[in-house]
């Protein structure tokens, strides 16, 4: 994420990158899908990932190898290949001086605009006015601000297949552009402010649709539905709770936020914010990531973070919480985000939110297995052994990468046996070693830190029992990692699977390193053991798996799991690109000529910087989305925020598509036939002001007057993060 | 006259039940024991070494090819959506099929029942005439009877249906099936299934009431 709470990348101590989604490497059932075999081999299907229950299994649909593909040239044999080629015209960048206020695709394809912020997507919603002189209670039935991660999970149908033309579209809404969301902005903030403020985070739930060939949001689907800042969770797994975990309890209305005089017991609590990226599980769930949490708490008075005064003392400091927050004024209106009121309040957020889209009564949940820190995305991986592995990214400069394995299998023939094993497990951390190796480091209470302490041993963690201990390591995710001497990576953000197709076997994941500015300058110095180090404080020195000095323009790195088994405890990694600008005029340094090494044709003609979005679609090709900014400094001839498509086996990158004026592009899925695809554009206009908000963008009513449904109007008034859907004109798969 | 006309359909429901009749109804027609999958999430038909399904209830289920049980959402193309909202028909999980050609579900009693029946729907593509043909069955599987029934409903609706079933004047049904007639394209989706065993008090009473309002009639236009 970037915007107006994150000038830069690197100006705050807790900025973050965003993006969205991932894909997934599905467990295979031979059994369960005995009759799609007429047409698809076994093998085929196994590499392509098979089906799972609950409709995203994308890859049974998928043209797989060998097949014959409409207007496409037969597919490459090579191991690892996309069973799909790259074969669109690549597009220019979007140059800041010239640039066009406009989301720009290659010859042959057409992007629509599917929603965007404000738009009605619960019944009773009413159309953006393009004023914001929407209410909270207007804004609770529309599409939130500044989306980001996204899935498509499509309604199973007949046949054994899945749709491609009707299904849910989930996305995120992870920050707001308060300037924008209100008429006046911020000026005389009031709790309905804060309320408005509230609705427009959160998680989107629409029925999507495609009728005579438009796609658009079903508006009176039954299924429409916004999960926000204040939307009650369940609070399950080893942290559940835990007296950490108890908070004021509160009555929420739309005008107080009033004490009950009680506490809640730990195993409930009240909304999801910063909804960076996201995951989804094999058995048709959402997974939505809250990341930058700590930037809405604050305080109107002073917050100690000393690493010696309390346990929430040293865990605001390990996560950066402080009285001026990211500057949204919750806490002066609204009492549960003020942290010297409501001390515990930061501890119910940092976790992976596991949403059921399909049952409009589900209750979200808060799976605190999979620990508690600034999430980026989840990617999950069933292997050959139906183990179930999750993997996240803590997007903060010289933050970690984490795996989840789950204790019990994954089961696909009973999604019942799935719903809670997201509660048991092993989480581990990831050490980085030179010479391409690596170790996953399990976080538990016999785990041995630096120094040869047992983490059940360690003041930090110290509890009645190994529950107990257990509970606080997942709360205090940051600082275990600290302990057992992890690997500061250059800001983790999305994690993508590789699809095991083309006879490709390994388990193989790739994550972006989108920038570390204090990697290897100022004065050496690393996450303390005793967790006492601030949030993105120490400047590390460069090292094998972060190698450049002042890395401005990231790169992604990968890793291959031993024994190709989620359960795997040594890994083998490499760096698969180095992002970069080859007409830079930058001062090399010692580690960095800040050209990176981008594979493509001719040299330069896709280079591309702070990745963060990364996503693997079912065919086995790679998107990855940036969060450069406004494509100025050291972007400058990258220009404004794109998505390129990249061949995985050779490494070739194309242009698929640049962002309007100041957006992020974030957030990528497809439909099971890979015919169409929504990708996310987030904070168009992000210097807009209040007294003028369209004052660098008016996207998208710069690009369109109607919706993608052909029908729908577009109100102007005010640049708005939306989703595009982009077909091909052909009717081809997208890329092709 | 409004009276009359109510009674006389029910008489005349009562006398098709006793001649053995199909139902093909907006909604149920006799109350019995209700098994509604809601226990069920995603459970695939057959698996592993399970080809029948304990349901309950002395009722057990088996699937020709793939069917989910606990299924959570179904698109039927022309015929709209199912989904776990439902409505006064149905609601929660359901059974939906994965047929890529001619299949079958069974529900197998282990006691005779007399009434048989099950909210159901189907998915039907644009331009063909999609059809479920239902079968019951005595104690050794031979068919009762069986029939053709055709669902056409909203494109644009949710949960919607047709109850679907057998009313018998005797209790000798021991299994009951839906099969899709057509090769392709012809997954169905199913819920509430219901039995009973023995006419039900209701029926009885309705019985009496309708003969009761005939008797009325039959007074009053002698008195004209």
């Amino acid at each position: 994420m970037k915007g107006i709470k994150h000038p830069n990348n690197d100006v705050s101590l807790n900025d973050s990158g965003n993006t969205s989604i991932v894909e997934v490497l599905n467990n295979v059932n031979l059994n369960r899908r005995q009759f799609l075999m007429t047409s698809i081999s076994s093998s085929a299907l196994v590499a392509a990932g098979g089906l799972t229950l609950s409709g995203f299994a994308h890859a049974v649909t998928s043209p797989t190898v060998g097949g014959a593909l409409a207007g496409a040239s037969v597919p490459s044999t090579t191991v690892g290949a996309p069973t799909v080629p790259i074969t669109f015209t690549p597009i220019g960048p979007n140059l800041a001086a010239s640039g066009v206020d406009l989301v720009t695709v290659p010859t042959g394809y057409t992007a629509n605009l599917f929603v965007a912020w404000g738009d009605p997507i619960v019944r009773g919603g009413v159309a953006f006015s393009g004023n914001a002189t929407e209410t909270a209670a207007q804004q609770r039935l529309a599409y939130g601000e500044h989306t980001d991660g996204m899935h498509f999970f499509p309604f199973a149908e007949r046949n054994g297949e899945f749709s491609s033309e009707r299904g849910l579209l989930v996305s995120n809404s992870e920050y707001t552009h308060e300037a924008i969301l209100h008429p006046d902005g911020q000026d005389n903030f009031t709790i309905a402010k804060a309320r408005k403020s509230q609705a427009a985070h959160g998680v989107n739930i629409m029925e999507a649709r495609r009728v005579r060939g438009n796609w658009g949001v079903q508006r009176n689907s039954l299924y429409g539905r916004r999960i926000d800042a204040n939307t009650r969770m369940r609070i399950s797994g080893p942290a559940a709770g835990h007296a950490l975990m108890k908070t004021l309890d509160y009555t929420i209305t739309d005008s107080a936020t009033t004490p009950t005089g009680g506490m809640t017991d730990g195993t409930y609590s009240y909304g999801t914010v910063n909804n960076c990226a996201h995951g989804y599980t094999p058995w048709g769930t959402y997974l939505t990531c809250e990341e930058n949490f700590n930037g809405y708490f604050g305080s109107t008075s002073v917050v100690n973070t000393t690493a010696t005064f309390s346990e929430n003392s040293k865990l605001y400091r390990r996560y950066n919480i402080n009285a001026a927050g990211f500057g949204y004024k919750w806490h002066e209106v609204d009492p549960r985000w003020d942290v010297n009121v409501n001390s515990n309040g930061p501890n119910t957020f940092g976790w992976v939110v596991e949403i059921d889209p399909f049952n409009t009564k589900s209750v979200p949940v808060k799976r605190t297995a999979l620990g508690r820190f600034k999430h980026e995305s989840v990617q999950y991986v069933v292997d050959a052994a139906n183990d179930l592995g999750m993997y996240s990214g803590d997007d903060e400069r010289n933050d970690y990468i984490y795996k989840f394995v789950a204790n019990a299998k994954y089961n696909p023939n009973n999604r019942a046996a799935n719903r809670d094993i997201l509660d048991n497990g092993t989480l581990y951390v990831a050490r980085f070693d030179a010479g391409l190796t690596g170790v996953w480091l399990p976080l538990t209470p016999g785990s041995i830190g630096i120094g040869g302490v047992a983490l059940r041993d360690n003041p930090n963690f110290a509890g009645a029992n190994d529950a107990e201990v257990l509970a606080k390591i997942l709360i205090k995710t940051r600082m275990a990692a600290d302990a057992v001497g992890a690997t500061m990576m250059d800001r983790p953000e999305w994690i993508g699977a590789r699809p095991r197709v083309n006879g490709f076997l390994d388990i193989e994941l790739y994550c972006t390193m989108t920038n570390n500015s204090r990697r290897g300058t100022g004065t050496p110095s690393v996450n303390a053991a005793d967790g006492s180090t601030a949030a993105a404080s120490a400047n590390p020195p460069v090292d094998a798996a972060n190698p450049r000095a002042n890395n401005v323009h990231g790169g992604v790195i990968r890793w291959r799991e031993d024994g190709r088994s989620v359960r795997a405890t040594t890994f083998t990694w490499d760096i698969f690109v180095q992002c970069g600008d080859t007409r830079t005029t930058k001062t090399a340094n010692a580690t960095n000529n800040f050209r990176g090494d981008i594979v493509d044709s001719p040299d330069g003609s896709a280079d591309y910087g702070a990745p963060d979005g990364l996503w693997f679609d079912d065919f086995g090709r790679m998107w990855v989305q940036t969060d450069s900014g406004s494509g100025t400094g050291d972007f400058v001839n990258l220009g404004m925020d794109q998505m390129v498509c990249v061949d995985p086996s050779t490494k070739e990158t194309k242009r698929f598509l640049t962002a309007c004026k100041e957006a992020e592009v974030t957030g990528v899925t497809m439909s099971p036939d890979g015919k169409t695809m929504w990708v996310g554009i987030q904070h168009p206009g992000d210097a807009g002001t209040a007294a003028s908000p369209q004052a660098t963008s008016s996207w998208p009513h710069s690009q369109w007057n109607l919706e993608s449904d052909g029908v729908t109007p577009l109100n102007p008034g005010r640049p708005r993060s939306g989703v595009v859907v982009i077909t091909k004109n052909d009717g081809g798969i997208i890329g092709t | 006259m409004k009276f009359k006309t109510l009674t006389l359909a029910a008489l005349i429901a009562l006398s098709v039940n006793a001649e053995a009749a199909q139902i093909q109804s907006a909604s149920a027609t006799f109350t019995g024991t209700l098994t509604d999958f809601n226990t069920f999430d995603g459970y695939v038909l057959p698996q592993n070494n399970v080809t029948s399904l304990d349901l309950g209830n002395g009722i057990s289920m088996t699937s020709s090819e793939f069917s989910t049980v606990g299924q959570n959402a179904f698109g039927l193309d022309q015929n709209g959506l199912w989904t776990t909202e439902g409505n006064s028909n149905r609601d929660g999980n359901f059974v939906s099929t994965d047929f890529t050609g001619i299949g079958r579900i069974t529900f197998n009693f282990n006691a005779a029942m007399q009434n048989v029946g099950i909210f159901a729907n189907q998915s039907q593509i644009f331009g063909v005439n999609n059809s479920l043909q239902l079968f019951a069955f005595d104690i050794n599987g031979n068919v009762l009877e069986s029939f053709t029934s055709s669902i056409d409903t909203d494109v644009d609706g949710y949960d919607e249906g047709k109850f679907v079933g057998f009313a018998r004047s005797t209790a000798d049904i021991y299994g009951f099936a839906l099969e899709n007639v057509s090769s392709n394209n012809g997954s169905f989706v199913a819920d509430n299934l219901l039995v009973s065993s023995v006419p039900e008090p209701e029926s009885y009473a309705m019985l009496l009431v309708g003969l009761g309002a005939i008797g009325a009639v039959a007074r009053r236009r002698r008195a004209k």
